[in-house]
């Protein structure tokens, strides 16, 4: 019993750790201009770094934007979407 | 259609020709999905593409979905209370609208609502935005031209809120 307290633990602390990305993906309507400008204002990123993720998107069909603790994550998909922009989730490999 | 900030407080657009000003009128029309399901996913696309999450997707269609949709209403609204302020001049026929900078955001999301949902209701593919010109007569003549009114508004309220 005393076992499997530890195992349960365990697997909890390692669900929370991992890190998680928030990927924003292409799509032909949102204007680049846009995307950037969401970027800068959700993450303050800097024009250049914003840049480069919008050009990301757009050449490469998605990016990585951030990374980091799940409950962030999940409240920066929230701010993207509410921009219209598709963005999900997944876990850091 | 001139597109001037006479202020910092202010945006105008004049001479606002009559074709143009129904088109401006129908951007509340045009960013409501309706029923149409390809609309509505585009509005409300998944947070993740992970089956292993579908508990966490649940959640998100129950809360944070409603949110949005109050999110994105309210943009419209926004909208549309400035065009209820939309006035012509009775010689021209053009239109006049005078949008407060504090509406250039709700305005510019708006914008935004209305291309991806008429995108989807009439299932534009990526080479249609790349057709140059096409005959009037072709009834994605007039879609395109609204998507590209919006898209250029769109694009220079961008500009006056970065400062250009």
């Amino acid at each position: 019993m005393a076992d499997t307290v530890v195992e349960e633990e365990t697997k909890t602390s390692s669900a929370v750790d991992v890190p998680w990305n928030v990927v924003v993906h292409n799509d032909p309507v949102n204007l680049t201009a846009y995307v950037t400008r969401v970027f800068q204002k959700v993450f303050g990123y800097s024009q250049t770094r914003a840049e480069k993720h919008m050009l990301e998107v757009h050449n490469l069909g998605r990016s990585i934007v951030w990374t980091g603790a799940r409950e962030r994550a999940e409240a920066y998909v929230e701010q993207l979407h509410g921009y219209l922009l598709l963005s999900t989730l997944e876990k850091s490999v | 259609m001139e597109i001037s900030r006479p202020n910092e407080t202010t945006v105008l657009v004049a001479r606002i020709d009559p074709v143009i000003a129904e088109l401006l009128r129908r951007i509340g029309s045009s960013a409501d999905p309706g029923n149409n399901q390809r609309a509505r996913d585009r509005l409300y696309s998944p947070p993740t593409n992970d089956p292993a999450e579908a508990n966490f997707a649940e959640d998100w269609q129950e809360y944070v979905e409603p949110e949005l949709a109050r999110l994105f209403q309210s943009a419209i609204e926004v909208i549309e209370g400035d065009l209820k302020k939309m006035h012509a001049d009775p010689v021209t026929g053009e239109a006049t609208v005078s949008i407060p900078s504090d509406h250039l955001e709700p305005w510019i999301h708006g914008l935004n609502q209305a291309r991806l949902v008429l995108t989807e209701r009439h299932k534009l593919q990526d080479e249609d935005f790349d057709i140059e010109a096409m005959p009037a007569s072709d009834p994605r003549a007039f879609l395109l031209l609204q998507l590209r009114i919006y898209a250029q508004l769109q694009w220079l309220f961008l500009r006056y809120l970065d400062g250009n």
